[in-house]
């Protein structure tokens, strides 16, 4: 992952996404460009290249709030007609059979295996998610895992876990957007899904999503 | 149960080679039992933090491990022997509360990551209930409960980035067991679940020095970020 991942829009300006590669994310709008500072507690250095002011050291957690206070995710998914609609290219892998792991014949829990990522475009809207092949020739129609229909939802390392009835754990790596993004949008529209159904307010994702009347 | 030769190994040398990237100091090693059943319960801000409990507790430690690490042959193997075993995060795992609660039984040290997850910002996440739960349980049957400050660790290797010398140092303070009265009858296990997660988040905001950033956090000036209309790229339906 990248400092991207974490920072996907401009803290300052709000410009969604930030460009960069590794440390450093950069601004395309209004050029701010932060990186990781080389001491201290938890803070990242901003500074706008060619001008004379001196970097700024703020922390990472100053950076998180202004993004949340300039909409987070929302705004770039949102149209405007108002609807949800968000998509990006990823790596899909589903969980096989779950094997039981053992040490000194003594059970210790149990782990799943993954099959071989295959590449995918992945459609969010305000009632579902799709999985479409990324290629036009592909006539196969798109998986659909309605947004109610998900169990339980998750970041794990740099991907995006969601549980489903019919396929199980499914996995979402994402190859250029960040699964930081990825995971507040679902969490949005499953939250917004579940208050539309009469579900209730959805109070935690995992390991399974559960709402407020259903808590004990 | 007895520990394969892996783990004295590898413990030696994160022993050694953590002290070259960052200097460590560990605190409150009092309240930890150096025997019996002991449920240590850390913040999370790094990949490197489970190496860091095993490599600076005085005793082995046997950790919660998210069941995606064991995905390939070698982990499958090296991690049992590190102490590790797996939870199935995705779902309610009965199996993963039964092994920790006979690991302690055993008299073992067993750690497990209340938040679920390594933070995006070092800020602390919010608690898992299946966690809070075992560590009911695990009061309720008079094992101590350690809550563990990690500070520092998030500036060496973050979630979103490499690893770094930070040049700072990195505390790991182990806190006073949680302490929360009697917890005999399921009414007060049930009653007592927001006490413990409202201890545990003061302790934890305590010993991984959040409270103090924070505090700095508020103080320092407002920042005069630049005004520039916010734009967002297209992202197409």
């Amino acid at each position: 992952m990248a400092l991207k991942d974490f920072l996907y829009r401009c803290p300052a300006c709000g410009h969604d996404p930030m460009e960069g590669r590794g440390d450093v994310a950069t601004c395309p709008s209004c050029t701010l460009q932060i990186d990781r500072k080389a001491t201290g507690t938890t803070c990242l250095r901003l500074h706008v290249p060619g001008t004379e002011a001196a970097p700024i050291e703020v922390p990472a957690a100053t950076l998180a709030d202004r993004i949340t206070a300039h909409g987070g995710a929302l705004t770039r998914a949102t149209h405007s007609d108002g609807s949800l609609a968000y998509e990006a290219e990823v790596r899909v892998q589903t969980a096989g059979s779950e094997m039981p792991i053992r040490y000194r014949r003594r059970l210790l829990g149990f782990a799943e295996r993954f099959g071989a990522g295959t590449p995918g475009i992945l459609h969010l809207s305000a009632d579902a998610l799709e999985l479409r092949s990324p290629s036009s020739a592909d006539a196969s129609s798109p998986r659909r895992w309605a947004l109610e229909d998900i169990r339980s939802l998750q970041t794990s390392s740099s991907a995006v876990q969601i549980t489903t009835h019919l396929d199980g754990v499914v996995l979402f790596r994402f190859t250029e957007d960040s699964p930081r993004r990825w995971d507040e949008l679902l969490r949005h529209a499953i939250g917004e899904r579940w208050k539309r159904l009469g579900k209730g307010t959805v109070q935690e994702f995992q390991p399974r999503i559960r709402a407020e009347e259903a808590l004990p | 149960m007895s520990r394969h030769l892996v783990y004295p190994v590898l413990r030696s040398a994160a022993r050694r080679i953590i002290p070259r990237l960052v200097r460590v100091e560990s605190e409150g090693l009092e309240h930890l039992p150096l025997r019996g059943g002991v449920l240590l319960l850390p913040n999370h801000q790094s990949a490197l933090d489970p190496f860091l409990v095993q490599a600076w507790a005085p005793r082995s430690v046997r950790s919660m491990t998210k069941s995606t690490q064991f995905g390939s042959p070698l982990m499958e193997w090296l991690l049992p022997r590190l102490g590790a075993f797996p939870v199935r995060r995705f779902k309610i795992d009965p199996q993963s509360v039964r092994t920790v609660l006979s690991l302690l039984d055993e008299g073992e040290c067993v750690c497990i990551y209340p938040e679920g997850e390594r933070s995006w910002d070092a800020r602390l996440q919010p608690f898992r209930t299946g966690t809070l739960r075992t560590a009911l349980e695990a009061i309720r049957r008079g094992i101590p409960v350690v809550p563990v400050g990690i500070d520092g660790m998030y500036d060496l290797l973050p979630r979103w980035g490499g690893l770094r010398r930070s040049g700072r140092t990195v505390y790991l303070r182990f806190g006073a067991p949680l302490d929360l009265g009697p917890i005999a009858t399921r009414d007060q296990r049930d009653q007592a679940l927001p006490d413990l997660a409202g201890q545990l988040r003061l302790s934890l905001l305590e010993l991984s020095g959040e409270r103090e950033r924070e505090r700095l956090r508020q103080e320092a000036p407002e920042i005069s970020w630049r005004a520039q209309p916010i734009a967002t790229g297209a992202n197409p339906r």
